[in-house]
Order: C-alpha cells, then structure tokens, then sequence
C-alpha cells in the first residue's frame, strides 16, 4: 500500500490548507486525480478529519518553530 | 556495561548540563544542528564527546518511507560521525519529506509490509554509508496513518527484529499512542521484542482534546515511569535512558530529579526480574 506517490499524497495533506481542504471536501475524488491506488484512497476516505487538522497544525508549528530557531541562529552568526 | 541515565544536549541547558556531568551519564547530541556547523562548533562537540559519552540523534534523514534515504544526507551524517565519534547514533521511524515537500516535522509512515520492506533498505543503507547502523525510534502520532494494514506494536516488532542497530524506544510517544489511538501501552511492549531495545526516551507532553501532543516543554508523566520499570523489569540487557526537553526549559535540578526518579524507575523493574528469577 505505500508508495512514494501514496507518501506525496501524505505530505500534501499535512502541510498544504488548500489541498486539504479540497480533500475533505472530496476524499476519494481527489485520492483518484492523484492517481493513487483503489485501496489508497478508500484508507483516505476512513481518515479521521479531527485529528488530520490537529496533526497538519502541529507540523505547521514545528516548521514556524524551525524558521525562527533558523533565523536567530543565522543572525547569531552574523553579529558574532 | 550499567544502565545509564543522561540527557539531551541542547544550548539553553549548556550551563546546568556541564555543571552537574557528574550526575549525567550521558549525552544526547541532535545530530542535525551540527550538519552545517562552524569548524569551532564542531570542534566544541568533538572535544565535549572525548571527554564524556556522546550519542548522536538525526531527525531529518526520513528513514521509514518507501524512498530511498538520500544519499548526500547520509554522507553528513557519516562525516558527522567520522568527526565527533560518538558511541552510537539513531533515528527515527517516519518519514519527514515526499514528493519534494518538507512535512517540517516526523510523519508516522503507513504501517504496512511495503513500509517494513522500504525502512529496512534505508536502514541498512544508513548503516553502510555512516559505518555503524542507527538505533531506531519509534514516533508519536496524532493521526492513525493511512494505508496501515499492520498495527503499531507488530510494525514496530518487524523493525526492531531485523533492524542491526536495535531500537530506541521512546516511552512517551508509547504512552501517546497509546493515548491517542486506544490501546493498552503495556500490550504493546509485550509485543514488541524487548531484548532489541538499547535506548530509551523519555519526555512529556500536553493534553490538546482528548489527545496527548507529544511537545517535549513538559514533565515526564506518571505513566511513562510505569512503562520505564515495565521495560526494566523484561529486558535484562543495560539500558541508556534519556530525558528529552526541547524547551520551556526548568531549572537542571528539576530535570535531574527527572533522571533520579528514572533511576529509580529501572531500579525496581531489575529488583522486580531478580525476584522473579529466585522463585
């Protein structure tokens, strides 16, 4: 069931609010234009939106979080 | 070789950490803060490593995907390593990127035969490029992944079997789970085969809902001391264990009456064996 396409579909989901918007709107619809498996898609249709949203806010939070640790050591850098 | 009782190394906690070496075993270095670190940051871990045990903790190089490990991260990794020596280095079972987008953060990958297949091949590619074979940990999730056809405890135990490196088993992301997705934490460790487990985690987290978020800005919980004896008390070989906090950072001698209480945690679990072993 995993494939380097299936994982695409994944990582798009998690960090894309626009994408996944589209696919709680239509799960097997947008799992098919990916061109993902069947079995691929109805495993997206049974996903749970609650705890998609919660996890696609925590990755959004630790890329912030990573920004701003990149930022202030990159300045560090430079002032010392 | 003792079990053995450390911390993670991160800059805030520099003073605290290098002011009580006596009571740490142990140090944990993220591996990734010093990819592209200046000849005198290197050179500061190098001399830190020879003079106190270092383990190295990658978190970017996307282990458990059905894409190869690249190739080029490896190559850090293995210069890394080459530079600081450290006792043994580890990452952790998620993918991080596909499809060229950057996830930001460990994804729990598919748990399924084509994902088992897929970590093993980059771990062992791992091993070969670096020299010496990653220790494997296991993730928390807030999301049940998709395309899983296995559960965790039995995705978990098909790594940990095959795996050279051993596991580093994170208790809290255990609890977590546990947590998040209804199942009894115990039940997985007894699934999973113990004797595999070199390294241990602990950390804290937050309730959000009825979901714990595994954010490393807490105490370790009750909870997870409970699985630490568990684990104690089933696996007879030594164990490092090691306290992660990522921030919200209390004063060392708290974290250090974290480590005591881990102490005392595997203490009871070896006394619990011996007791067995007698009767």
């Amino acid at each position: 069931m995993s494939t380097p396409e299936f994982e695409a579909f994944l990582a798009r989901l998690y960090t894309d609010e626009a994408a996944r918007a589209r696919f709680l709107r239509d799960r097997l619809g947008e799992a098919r234009a990916a061109g993902l498996t069947e079995e691929q898609a109805a495993s997206l249709a049974a996903l749970d939106a609650g705890a998609l949203q919660a996890a696609a806010l925590s990755f959004a939070r630790k890329r912030s979080h990573k920004q701003h640790h990149a930022k202030r050591r990159w300045f560090g850098f430079r002032l010392h | 070789m003792a079990d053995r009782f450390g911390l993670g190394w991160r800059d805030d906690l520099a003073a605290g950490i290098l002011s009580n070496l006596h009571r740490i075993d142990v140090l944990e270095v993220i591996a990734d803060d010093y990819f592209h670190a200046s000849a005198k940051k290197l050179r500061a871990l190098r001399d830190l490593a020879a003079q106190h045990p270092v383990l190295l903790h990658a978190v970017s190089l996307g282990m458990a995907s059905t894409i190869a490990v690249d190739e080029k991260r490896l190559a850090v990794m293995a210069r890394l390593c080459d530079a600081v020596r450290p006792q043994a280095w580890s990452e952790h079972l998620a993918f991080v990127r596909a499809g060229g987008i950057e996830i930001g953060h460990m994804a729990s990958p598919p748990r399924n035969a084509a994902s088992i297949d897929a970590t093993l091949a980059n771990i062992h590619r791992a091993a070969h490029a670096v020299g010496a074979a990653p220790a494997m940990e296991n993730v928390a999730s807030l999301i049940d992944p998709p395309g899983s056809t296995i559960a965790e405890a039995a995705w978990l135990a098909s790594i940990a079997s095959h795996s050279p490196g051993g596991l580093l088993l994170d208790l809290h992301n255990v609890y977590s789970n546990a947590v998040n997705f209804g199942y009894d934490a115990r039940s997985l460790l007894e699934t999973i085969p113990l004797q595999h487990v070199r390294f241990i985690h602990l950390a804290g987290g937050k309730w959000i809902g009825n979901r714990i978020l595994d954010d490393h800005l807490h105490d370790v919980p009750g909870p997870v001391y409970e699985l630490l004896r568990f684990v104690a008390e089933h696996a007879p070989q030594p164990l490092t264990v090691i306290l992660e906090r990522d921030g919200a950072y209390p004063p060392i001698g708290a974290l250090l009456a974290q480590l005591d209480r881990a102490r005392l945690a595997v203490a009871e679990g070896r006394k619990a064996a011996y007791e067995h072993a007698r009767v």
